[in-house]
């Protein structure tokens, strides 16, 4: 019996494909519905009017229950064993698919190909796959966060079932809160960002959780070095009410309480993700999804800290007739971060938080097969606490909130043959909350902050045209703005879990930016090889950042020590995959300048900023050797980051002190590292499927700088070195996964 | 590292307590080259009362410092004056009352890597006023070992409690700066600052930061400022050349770096004996 993957756009619904139980239909656009082919289930060869297989591709005609019939195109996978993880395909990844978008810079993340690249660990990671595109990169080795065009980590919306998450990453950044067995599709936004989505200067990542089958059950479990995880799937009421439910826990402490130096620390985090979902009828769907991470860092009666994720979200979607959809979300988020010290008779512990409560009503018209309607609302409440400190005896707090609104318009169609436009605006307005329950100060020894209202409208035209030169090539551009009213003032290059977050204020500005995107895309006839390029050019105001000298700890009163200032990146992204055989994958080179000018740093003048790569280069390749024999690779290059490093030095008080003259006036050197993986899949008994997961990170053992430092070294002629740390030596890693 | 050329930048250390003055004035050295600190002795320096009006001038000893006896008066403003080079440069700082250090203790505490020997200096603090920032330094047999700017922030009952990792337990995993061997003599001292000394001294710890500047800038054809970046500067052709191959426009600023402080100095010492402290 074959496995069919669907590997194509579904146009009435974002459908992935299952192989186990019977086949069900859903047309909610955010929430994708499962999808089972059984060829001897008779069920579903109603269904299939014709479904002619090869070996390595087939196409499947479908009747869906609304009558029309959708032909996809599926990929043979391998025997029929058990449904796997790894299958799960996002819909829209084909290559047709990508040419045919019309939104520029827009990516639906073909998340079955990103886990097949090699794992950290021992774990996929979705987020660290993702960087291996084209215009998208990691912060660095052992950061978690991505960035886009210019943007940094902090300004990227990660929306997972309509919840905002900040900073989703475990271990200080080393792996991202999202586990691959919960997400069952993802899009990145790039370039200009759908109407629907606001608050954020960068890109937006649309992620969603899997559903449960609602015909059987199935689950899985993976051990690996570093964690464990596992999840299960299936139907509560069958065809009308499932749930899936995944787990995630690391183990690193259980092995450091063996050894008698290390019995004191903790280090542990874990994720769960839980989705219930509800079919009332045929036009209607309710999901309830929840979120919780946390991570847990300690030295037993020294010191801790804590951080992490909750949030749930409630989705209706409802179809009256053929082209009326609503689509009704209510979410809360909350990010939290703690720290505590003890040590002798000083006890310090510093607190934070983000809050995020939102309702949010999308209408999407849909008058003919050609052209879409999209009117939309949103209220959202932020409550920001950029600062608790905690010293001993003292307290000094700071907290703000906001109230975000937005309407939008958006039309998607097609205006002839040849030219498709995607146009619309949204209009966001945020108003600084005033009084006792919206703020709070207090300080020792500083100024009062302007906690004084304030109110911020702001119009965000979004705009898109594809020109098609022919099926197989077009061309495109793109304008987007967008603002952002939650700031991440960051001490370090690299998103930290503990960096401070400034609300828009009466101080503070919303954050703007506008990008200019062109590109071109095209494939082959068969959809062998697909190639894109796209050049951008990103204007961003209102970013922000420490004053020259202060910290994290400097004042609770954050607007007191950050400026603001602007931004603008401008760049080229190439890239060209290969989608169908035994190997496949891609390559994608990025060439990019980004640069920042704050009045009161640098002298006022434009500087590289710290997230500025100039090039980006990466390879990526899968080898299908047999059915039981999987291999990936990966290369990645990156030319050095902008790193502030003194010019010269002199002596104060007999301590060696520093003199920088340029901000971000130097380069690290660069990065680049092979990583690599293979998996071993066996079926040990009817309806299980075991995958055991080798993989070698920096496989050539080249030491790529993390952070990069001066000290005194009396070895030294000159007195001082430059100190170079890396994260990854050679990483190896296995794990084991058995699914049924 | 490929470091920049930049012309050397003046650097000025001085100090005001209970027992007189005492100015060193160097410039930067190449990060390249070893710190030599070599007194550059051809400026003129005054220290002015502000209360009394006194002005003295300082004159250089043999080790190229510029001193004098006179001795810094709790609750008086004095302002320093550095000419040099066709510029001066102008810092004030007020005299405050000395603190008492009430202990200076050591412990060793378990990190994840081995156990540390914490130094807790205990040392009070005006509880009817906020905002005092103090210098606390560690000197090991004389020699500077390492600092700590701490606020009245951590203040409990007009004492402040002030932790300083020092030493690992196992001295041949420690690096020679931070070790510290039985008999070492450990002597802190504590000094009252400004809150911009005190900024100053946290951005010096502070990976690629310069801090606030704490002095101004009279140049012969331009009225200096603070400067940004940590350095007081006034834009200035005139009196600063330019190497050739700098890379920064902005080097052109008249700068400089340092700071004055006057301010009462206390100190207390305590022998190095790890066996002897808490937690061994």
């Amino acid at each position: 019996m074959e496995r069919y993957t669907l590997i194509e756009k579904v146009r009435v619904a974002c459908i992935t494909l299952f192989f186990c139980g019977a086949m069900n239909f859903g047309w909610a656009e955010y929430a994708p519905t499962h999808f089972a082919v059984p060829a001897d289930n008779d069920a579903v060869t109603t269904n299939i009017i014709n479904m002619g297989a090869t070996s390595n591709s087939a196409s499947v005609t479908v009747k869906t229950e609304a009558a029309t019939e959708e032909t996809f195109q599926v990929e043979s996978v391998d025997s029929l064993g058990a449904r796997t993880l790894g299958e799960v395909l996002v819909t829209g990844q084909a290559a047709r698919q990508r040419v045919q978008a019309t939104r520029l810079g827009a990516e639906n993340l073909d998340i079955s190909k990103l886990i097949e690249t090699p794992k950290l660990l021992g774990e996929n990671d979705i987020i660290k796959s993702m960087t291996l595109m084209a215009g998208v990169r990691s912060e660095g080795d052992g950061a978690g966060g991505f960035e886009v065009r210019g943007g940094n980590a902090s300004q990227n919306l990660i929306v997972l079932d309509g919840m905002t998450l900040y900073n989703p990453s475990h271990v200080m950044g080393i792996f991202s809160t999202f586990n691959d067995a919960a997400i069952s599709r993802a899009t990145l936004y790039k370039g200009p960002i759908p109407t629907n989505f606001g608050g954020a200067t960068s890109a937006v990542l649309d992620a969603s959780l899997a559903s449960g089958d609602t015909e059987s059950y199935h689950g899985a479990a993976t051990v690996g070095l570093l964690s464990a995880k596992a999840n299960v799937e299936g139907p509560i009421v069958r065809d009308k009410l499932s749930f899936a439910v995944t787990a995630r826990r690391s183990y690193v402490d259980m092995f450091l309480k063996m050894v008698p130096k290390y019995r004191g620390t903790v280090m542990n985090f874990y994720d769960v993700t839980a989705k219930v979902d509800y079919r009332p009828s045929a036009r209607d769907r309710v999901d309830l999804s929840v979120v919780r991470s946390y991570d847990h860092m300690a030295i037993t009666d020294l010191m801790g800290l804590h951080w992490g994720n909750f949030g749930t979200s409630l989705n209706w979607s409802h179809t009256n007739g053929e082209s009326w959809r609503f689509l009704t979300t209510g979410a809360y988020s909350e990010y939290t971060t703690n720290a505590l010290m003890t040590m002798m008779r000083s006890d310090q512990a510093m607190t934070e938080f983000i809050r995020d409560a939102s309702l949010n009503e999308r209408v999407i018209f849909t008058p003919s097969e050609n052209h879409t309607v999209e009117v939309g609302a949103r209220t959202q409440l932020l409550r920001v606490k950029s600062g608790e400190f905690q010293v001993n005896d003292t307290h000094e707090i700071e907290l703000r909130s906001g109230w975000q609104n937005a309407l939008w318009l958006s039309y998607d169609g097609n205006l002839n043959e040849r030219f498709t436009l995607s146009a619309g605006v949204r209009l966001s307005l945020f108003s600084v909350l005033t009084g006792d329950s919206f703020q709070r100060f207090e300080a020792v020894d500083e100024a009062l902050p302007d906690m004084s209202g304030a109110t911020y409208f702001n119009a965000e035209p979004r705009f898109g045209l594809k020109y098609n030169l022919s099926e197989m090539h077009n061309l495109k551009i793109g304008i987007g703005s967008s603002t952002q009213n939650t700031h991440a003032i960051r001490s370090s290059a690299t998103t930290f879990p503990f960096d401070r977050y400034a609300l828009t204020s009466a101080t503070v500005k919303p954050e703007r930016s506008i990008q200019y995107s062109a590109g071109y895309v095209g494939m082959t006839a068969n959809e062998k090889f697909d190639w894109s390029a796209e050049v951008y050019y990103r204007d961003m105001r209102n970013i922000y950042d420490f004053t020259d000298g202060s910290t994290m700890f400097s004042r609770v009163n954050l607007e007191s020590i950050i400026l603001g200032g602007r931004g603008r990146s401008y760049g080229l992204e190439l890239m060209a995959r290969k989608n169908i055989g035994r190997l496949t994958g891609w390559v994608s080179y990025t060439l990019s300048h980004t640069q920042s000018k704050i009045p009161g740093i640098n002298d006022n003048r434009w500087y590289n900023a710290t997230n500025d790569r100039r090039h980006d280069v990466s390879f990526v390749a899968m080898y299908h050797l047999s059915d039981r024999w999987d291999f990936s690779a990966s290369w990645i290059y990156l030319s050095g980051q902008p790193l502030t490093a003194p010019d010269v030095k002199y002596e104060l008080d007999g301590h060696t002190c520093y003199y920088y003259s340029q901000r971000n006036g130097y380069k690290t050197p660069s990065t680049h590292r092979l990583d690599v993986s293979a998996t071993y899949t066996r079926h040990p008994w009817k309806r299980f499927t075991s995958e055991l997961s080798f993989g070698l990170i920096n496989a050539y053992y080249h030491l790529s700088p993390s952070i990069v430092y001066f000290e005194d070294d009396a070895e030294s002629p000159t007195g001082t070195r430059a100190v170079q740390r890396s994260m990854y030596g050679l990483l190896p890693s296995v794990s084991y996964t058995l699914k049924f | 590292m490929n470091y920049h050329d930049i012309d050397p930048v003046p650097v000025i250390e001085a100090t005001l307590t209970q027992d007189g003055a005492r100015v060193s004035v160097t410039e930067t050295t190449p990060m390249n080259q070893a710190i030599t600190n070599t007194k550059l002795t051809d400026a003129t320096i005054t220290l002015t009362d502000s209360e009394s009006g006194a002005t003295t001038i300082l004159s250089t000893d043999d080790s190229g410092y510029y001193t004098s006896s006179t001795q810094g008066i709790t609750g008086h403003t004095y302002t320093l004056s550095v000419s040099r080079a066709g510029a001066t440069y102008t810092a004030t700082s007020t005299m405050t009352a000395p603190v008492e250090i009430i202990s200076v203790e050591f412990e060793w505490v378990q990190m994840p890597y081995d156990k540390v020997a914490i130094l807790q200096v205990s040392f009070t603090d005006d509880p009817t006023t906020q905002g005092d920032c103090y210098w606390v330094r560690v000197y090991r047999n004389g020699e500077a070992y390492a600092w700590s700017p701490v606020t009245d922030v951590q203040a409990v009952d007009g004492r402040i409690d002030q932790v300083m990792m020092t030493t690992r337990m196992d001295i041949d995993e420690e690096d020679a700066e931070d070790l510290l061997i039985d008999g070492d003599q450990v002597t802190v001292s504590v000094t009252p600052i400004s809150r911009t000394m005190y900024d100053y001294l946290i951005a010096l710890s502070t990976s690629g930061s310069n801090g606030p500047a704490l002095f101004t800038i009279d140049s012969a054809t331009n009225t200096g400022s603070n400067g940004s970046n940590g350095s007081a500067s006034s834009t200035n052709s005139a009196t600063s050349t330019n190497s050739s191959n700098s890379t920064n426009s902005a080097d052109n600023a008249v700068r400089v770096l340092g700071y004055f402080l006057a301010s009462p100095v206390t100190t207390a010492s305590i022998t190095f004996s790890p066996t002897q402290f808490p937690g061994y």
